[in-house]
């Protein structure tokens, strides 16, 4: 009977953050979808072009990118646990680190951007390069957003804004980061691994 | 706030050691330049953990029941599905 209760206040957990931004989520997710549907079908019509301008990218650069979102996330669970305890400080120490981590990403990334474009490509040098470019070039975007929206935070948690009761903001900037990460999951296999 | 939500510290930094074993195991296969249905296979497994992971403990909605969490989960398990089968198509 008490389990039966348990399981009744489990079901009726509400989601975490604002409600807003789970529609931006959704609709995020939806346009990334579609567009890693397209990437594959498009492959499926030019696989030996696919197959080959996949190696030129740099495979490395790629892993620590992944590396440095996926800590980065900890990092943001981290300060979502923290918070929730009431510990300010290292609720705070733990966004400052996850936006090391997304700083490392963005470095990496136009490091790799500038050996690209260096090389002389560009969005129409093929159809591989169209994808590659566009994918990752507008999840750099939703980066550079999630960092804006991380540091916004940090800095209203400074300010004494956010308790263990109160701290939706942080709730929905950590939604919103960890969406971020989750498309570069798909993205990276898709586009620099899978053949 | 409730108890249930959020995993605790250990169970996080252990979720973090399992997404960055499964990274490089994706970043291994990526410098051998495996290629084939099985390696497809494995490593949109992997995809997949990953992403339920980061939903359940990392995003926090292991005890969130209904849609939100659905069509998260739908998207680490229907997108992968999808990208097997374009990559099983242009195979044979």
């Amino acid at each position: 009977m008490s389990e039966s209760v348990a399981q009744s206040a489990i079901a009726k957990e509400p989601l975490p953050g604002d409600l807003a931004i789970w529609f931006v989520i959704m609709a995020e997710m939806l346009v990334f979808g579609v567009f890693f549907i397209v990437y594959v079908f498009v492959r499926s019509n030019n696989v030996e072009l696919f197959n080959e301008y996949q190696l030129e990218l740099h495979r490395i650069g790629g892993v620590i990118n992944t590396i440095a979102l996926i800590t980065s996330s900890y990092f943001v669970a981290m300060g979502v646990y923290a918070i929730r305890k009431g510990d300010v400080q290292r609720t705070g120490n733990m966004l400052l680190l996850a936006l090391l981590m997304g700083a490392i990403f963005v470095g990496v990334k136009i490091w790799e951007y500038s050996h690209v474009f260096g090389a002389g490509i560009h969005l129409s040098t093929n159809t591989f390069y169209t994808f590659y470019i566009s994918l990752t070039f507008f999840h750099f975007m939703h980066v550079i957003l999630g960092m804006v929206i991380l540091a916004v935070i940090y800095s209203f948690l400074r300010k004494g804004k956010y308790t263990a009761e109160a701290h939706m903001d942080i709730e929905t900037g950590a939604s919103y980061w960890h969406m971020v990460d989750l498309l570069w999951v798909v993205l990276f296999p898709l586009v620099y691994i899978i053949r | 706030m409730s108890q249930t939500r959020f995993s605790s510290s250990t169970k996080l930094t252990i979720i973090w050691v399992i997404l960055i074993s499964l990274t490089l195991s994706t970043a291994y296969i990526g410098y051998l330049e495996l290629s084939g249905l099985y390696i497809v296979g494995f490593l949109l497994l992997t995809v997949t953990i990953k992403g339920q992971l980061i939903i359940d403990h990392y995003i926090g909605l292991k005890n969130v029941r209904g849609f939100w969490r659905l069509a998260m989960l739908g998207f680490v398990y229907v997108i992968p599905g999808i990208i097997f089968t374009g990559y099983y198509l242009s195979s044979v």
